[in-house]
């Protein structure tokens, strides 16, 4: 079988090079995208490329950054246009092939093969251009026969290049790179492929299959699979509905939680964006999940099955709110929290009729928060509020349904 | 170096929905009318941002208009130096924790 032609495509430092794109004279000086401190988003989201030559790294708090680097200029983050952009250039994408898988905002990963235009390295050239004389922006491409080695492609040469991965070549470029640069090798494995030697991908690929199963189990396999190019997933298409599998919202909130009516207001405000979700998509959820995050960045999950399937926000906001009361100590004050419906079912199949007076109320319940969701259709999510919400407005005065923004799923999808 | 101009611009809505500036008012108020427009699809500009170009003919040259329909303005490019990127400012800690709620 002749071999795929998959290209992977990155916007450098996507979102500083819109801003640059606005505001050109920001690229003379080292400049990052960062997150609000006063909301506790102080993070670093993108520089550019001289605030990369003073050492600054995405993620970094903006005091790190600032100390590295003290004439640093901070840009707020505006995520509108960062769409609207992703947008444009997804639909660029769209114009060569049907298969444009995104991963996150910036990335989208493209299958020629089949089409009138496959020849990759042609394609990956004219998208280059393209993208930077009809957005303005930079785009690294790697052109391979599988989605691990394109994405491994897009990330040697930046920005603005293009990297071929094929059969003839890819022992002596993938071989000697360094194995965290493969995709799905996080900091734990990383950790453990150093502590039996393994550093580049070339001697993961030496390692075999055997070895890493006995290391890893199922996982190991499939790293054996990427790293030497055997990798098969499709590229998904692009009018592909996903799946939900689950319903989540979370916050940082403006400051830590340590009272009772703090953390049952924010659970209130997620369950109500998760509840209204979950109507939307006609899906019933069977069990509630929390994740608390302390003052101290220390995570923990927990689930509970819920009495009845439900996507009502009366009857997953308590459950929520005892299992979160449940696991929290005193003095462990929460910094994030966050609501997820999962287990769900469509809610069709339990639409039986009941005559009992608590499945009546049930009714009343759910044509009520229809009601609500139609009210803040038609006005604003601040529209009708909770009266809980109202105690602490810095804390509450969000709209979580409208601000929501969904994240990359992973690579082995839903 | 080029900088955005922001312009004013009379614009020609057809039934079909395609758009046809007509002219233009520069940022000294003086008015250029267009004698004929041509739209060539999404061009980054010489000056700043992106967005939908127009060729149009303004005494004899052709220039392009740029529409953003993420900001809803129209811009050429300009001479001149672009405006100077901000200064750094120093940080300054937010004090999260000297939060307390009412009533404690």
């Amino acid at each position: 079988m002749k071999d795929r032609v998959i290209l992977h495509v990155d916007q450098n430092s996507f979102y500083a090079s819109v801003e640059m794109l606005r505001q050109p004279s920001l690229k003379t000086v080292p400049c990052a995208v960062a997150g609000d401190p006063a909301n506790r988003h102080g993070i670093v989201l993108a520089k550019n490329r001289l605030a990369k030559r003073a050492g600054i790294k995405t993620g970094e708090t903006i005091w790190q950054a600032k100390q590295k680097c003290p004439q640093l200029i901070l840009v707020p983050p505006d995520y509108r246009s960062y769409l609207h952009f992703s947008r444009l250039a997804r639909a660029l994408y769209c114009e060569y092939t049907d298969r444009v898988e995104p991963f996150g905002i910036d990335e989208c990963w493209m299958d020629l093969t089949g089409c009138p235009d496959h020849d990759g390295f042609a394609v990956a050239e004219q998208l280059r251009a393209r993208v930077k004389e009809e957005l303005g922006l930079t785009v690294s491409v790697g052109v391979s026969w599988n989605k691990i080695y394109a994405k491994l492609g897009s990330d040697l040469k930046k920005p603005d290049a293009t990297t071929v991965i094929s059969r003839d070549n890819y022992p002596c470029i993938v071989y000697s790179r360094p194995v965290e640069d493969l995709l799905y090798v996080g900091h734990a494995t990383y950790r453990k492929l150093r502590r039996v030697g393994i550093r580049t991908i070339g001697q993961l690929v030496a390692a075999g299959p055997h070895f890493l199963r006995t290391m890893f189990g199922i996982v190991g396999l499939s790293l054996y699979s990427f790293a030497a190019g055997l990798d098969t997933t499709p590229v998904a298409s692009s009018g592909r509905e996903i799946p939900v599998k689950s319903v989540g919202n979370s916050i940082t909130t403006r400051h830590d939680l340590y009272t009772e009516q703090d953390i049952k207001a924010v659970t209130y405000m997620l369950t109500e964006s998760v509840s209204s979700r979950l109507r939307d998509a006609g899906m019933a959820a069977r069990t509630v999940q929390v994740s608390l995050r302390d003052y101290q960045l220390y995570n923990i999950e927990r689930q509970a099955p819920l009495p009845l399937p439900s996507q009502l926000c009366s009857e997953i906001a308590p459950e929520a709110f005892k299992l979160i009361m449940a696991n929290f100590r005193q003095g462990q004050w929460i910094r994030s929290l966050g609501v997820r419906a999962c287990n769900l079912i469509p809610l069709s199949k339990l639409n039986q009729e009941s005559f009992l007076p608590q499945e009546k109320r049930r009714q009343a319940v759910w044509r009520l928060e229809n009601t609500i969701d139609s009210l803040r259709g038609r006005y604003g999510g601040l529209a009708v509020r909770r009266g809980i919400l109202l105690a602490d407005r810095s804390l509450t005065g969000h709209d979580i349904k409208n601000e929501n923004v969904i994240h990359p799923i992973g690579f082995f999808g839903p | 170096m080029s900088r955005p101009v922001f312009v004013s611009v009379l614009l020609e809505m057809s039934a079909s929905g395609a758009r046809h500036p007509l002219a233009i008012t520069w940022e000294d108020g003086s008015r250029y009318e267009i004698t004929r427009s041509l739209y060539v699809g999404r061009r980054a500009a010489r000056s700043a941002g992106s967005g939908e170009c127009w060729l149009c003919r303004i005494a004899g040259r052709d220039i392009p208009l740029y529409y953003s329909p993420l900001s809803g303005r129209w811009w050429m490019d300009g001479k001149g130096d672009p405006e100077p990127a901000p200064a750094a400012e120093p940080y300054k800690r937010v004090k999260d924790r000297d939060y307390k709620p009412a009533g404690q």
